[in-house]
């Protein structure tokens, strides 16, 4: 479960500042952010995956308080509890397809890149349509098989919490309808929370939950 | 290979023209000077075994250097001759024992060398096949030489002309090869040996010719006058010496005043090396005596003065090097920024990024190292003919 109280967050550049009063998702349950742009809802992803830390107030991650966590803490709770979607993909495009999956194992050394965590990479590549282009470097993909390649690697570490920054922002309609099929796939079968932040309010209605900005923020 | 590793690795292979040229740019920066330093150490010290393995010269009173070359590695400038006479001068004396070096012609780009059999015994030179010369018209080959003239014993070499427009000049002789020699990792080893007075038929100082007062001769003869015969333009000049022309070579006019390009000189001992320097100092000396190690150390202080400028500068040059591939490396961070802001946002920490980032310095700094290294040890290998023709 998240669970956000007296939440406030102001870069420290200035010029924007985030408030927010009480804020809870459940376990398991699939909530969507919408709001206008520049209203902060990369920033309250960013939050609950500890990339950033408030000035003040609480956040819980099952039970887990982040905010008081240090650098190095809060690294190891992200790589292993919290998997990141991001609208523009970020992948690596010197890698190819399987090790820009494999890429948590290798930058945190909390996960081991052993025998299974590579097959349950080449596993989750081939859920998605990608098996035969594991050895693929990233440039030869189309923008949906991008999207997909930046899903399985937010998946292979088996996070119990998706944040997903508008993972739909940059794909037709097909491509858009199929990587939300997989978040949810992967969330339902996991137990995982999911949360997506979007302008898309033709997605809404796959959400058990919709926080919305607009309201949160008045 | 670690993560960190791999990663660095892999982002060079994809970025393989920027690193490529990183690591030439690097490799140059390392070998200029360690290749510089190991190119003359070890120039110096070859130069130097030769030079103080061959005590006194006596050549004519010109260039010192060249004399030093041209009698010690057979190369650069040939010095004006000095008669044979300095030969047997030298021996007279009773201070040292005197070899004489007529080197000025080549078969092909094998220096000849005329000289006597006391040369192969005071270099220590002896014969992996055949044997040593012992006439007129025979030569025996450095491994080198043989090598690069495909000969052995039994099989003929010809002289090249020095000049193909000098009618005048000497005419190419055939000589029969008698031996190989071992090889000695000297300039030795490149040489075709003849005795001097073959040197002096390639010369043309000594000839053979058909003997006119036989019977059908009488289209080759121009006058008579009793006993004497004089030869008409058609007479037939040999190109080879052979067992049944042999007899009729002969060299005219005083032997002693026939030409050898320097002298060495083995005094007995130290006192007798002083005296025989001392002979050589008068002012009217028509030659010069020299003590090889002493030009050679004059020769390799230069270069050792010159390797210091060369040093100097490739170390200026090095530096705005250096500083224009840090720049390189810091403006690719900044193009990187988003992707190692991405690996910060998933979870890698600060310091393994400093990590990849320092393993692709790192991997661009050994590569360069052993490229660095490889073309310094191919300079050791073969730069050393190098410098002594910059130096020549």
């Amino acid at each position: 479960m998240i669970r956000i109280e007296q939440l406030d967050f102001e870069y420290p550049a200035g010029g924007f500042r985030l408030r927010v009063g009480e804020l809870a998702v459940q376990s398991g349950a699939r909530a969507a952010v919408i709001g206008a742009s520049g209203c902060g809802k990369t920033t309250l992803l960013h939050l609950l995956a500890g990339i950033l830390t408030p000035a003040a107030g609480t956040i819980r991650i099952d039970g887990r308080e982040i905010t008081g966590l240090p650098d190095a803490e809060r690294r190891d709770f992200r790589i292993g509890t919290v998997g990141l979607v991001f609208q523009e993909f970020e992948l690596l495009e010197y890698l190819d397809v399987l090790d820009n999956v494999l890429l948590p194992f290798r930058i945190n050394r909390s996960l081991h890149l052993d025998a299974p965590a590579r097959e349950r990479a080449r596993e989750l590549a081939e859920s998605v349509g990608l098996g035969d282009k594991l050895s693929q470097p990233v440039p030869r993909l189309s923008q949906g098989e991008r999207q997909r390649v930046g899903i399985c690697r937010a998946l292979v570490a088996a996070p119990s919490l998706i944040l997903a920054d508008e993972p739909t922002g940059n794909l037709d309609p097909d491509n858009k309808e199929r990587a939300l099929d997989i978040l949810e796939r992967f969330a339902a079968d996991r137990g995982a929370t999911l949360v997506v932040a979007t302008h898309d309010h033709a997605l809404l209605p796959r959400f058990d939950q919709v926080i919305d900005f607009a309201e949160l923020l008045a | 290979m670690s993560d960190t590793l791999y990663l660095a690795w892999r982002y060079m292979r994809y970025n393989r023209g920027k690193t490529a040229i990183l690591v030439a740019s690097l490799a140059l920066l390392l070998y200029i000077p360690m290749g510089l330093q190991l190119l003359v150490d070890r120039t110096a010290a070859r130069l130097r075994t030769r030079a103080d393995t061959t005590p006194v010269i006596i050549g004519d009173k010109g260039s010192s250097l060249d004399l030093v070359l041209r009698a010690l590695y057979f190369e650069g400038e040939v010095p004006a001759a000095i008669p044979y006479a300095q030969v047997t001068r030298i021996a007279a004396t009773g201070l040292a024992d005197a070899i004489p070096i007529h080197a000025r012609f080549a078969v092909r780009q094998q220096p000849v060398v005329g000289t006597t059999i006391d040369y192969f015994r005071f270099r220590g030179l002896a014969t992996e096949r055949g044997g040593l010369f012992t006439g007129l018209g025979e030569c025996v080959l450095g491994a080198a030489a043989a090598e690069a003239l495909d000969a052995g014993p039994g099989d003929k070499v010809v002289t090249s002309p020095e000049n193909l427009f000098d009618l005048a000049g000497s005419y190419p002789l055939r000589m029969r090869v008698t031996g190989v020699l071992s090889r000695s990792h000297s300039p030795d080893d490149d040489a075709v040996f003849v005795d001097i007075k073959t040197a002096w038929v390639i010369a043309g100082l000594g000839h053979g010719h058909r003997d006119l007062a036989e019977k059908g001769a009488e289209g080759q003869v121009l006058e008579r006058d009793g006993n004497r015969i004089t030869a008409n333009a058609s007479v037939v000049q040999f190109n080879e010496i052979t067992p049944q022309n042999l007899g009729s070579f002969h060299f005219h006019g005083d032997r002693s005043a026939l030409p050898v390009t320097a002298v060495i000189a083995l005094p007995h001992d130290d006192k007798s090396r002083t005296l025989l320097l001392g002979r050589y100092l008068g002012r009217d000396e028509p030659c010069q005596i020299e003590e090889p190690s002493a030009v050679m150390n004059e020769v390799i202080a230069t270069v050792v003065r010159v390797r210091g400028y060369v040093i100097a500068v490739a170390l200026l040059l090095g530096c705005g090097t250096l500083l224009t591939i840090c720049l390189v490396f810091l403006l690719s961070i900044r193009l990187r920024r988003r992707e190692l802001a991405t690996m910060e946002k998933i979870g890698c920490s600060r310091s393994l990024v400093a990590a990849l980032v320092g393993s692709e310095a790192a991997i661009v700094f050994v590569v360069a190292l052993a490229l660095a290294l490889l073309l310094a040890l191919l300079t050791a290998w073969g730069g050393e003919s190098l410098i002594r023709g910059l130096i020549v």
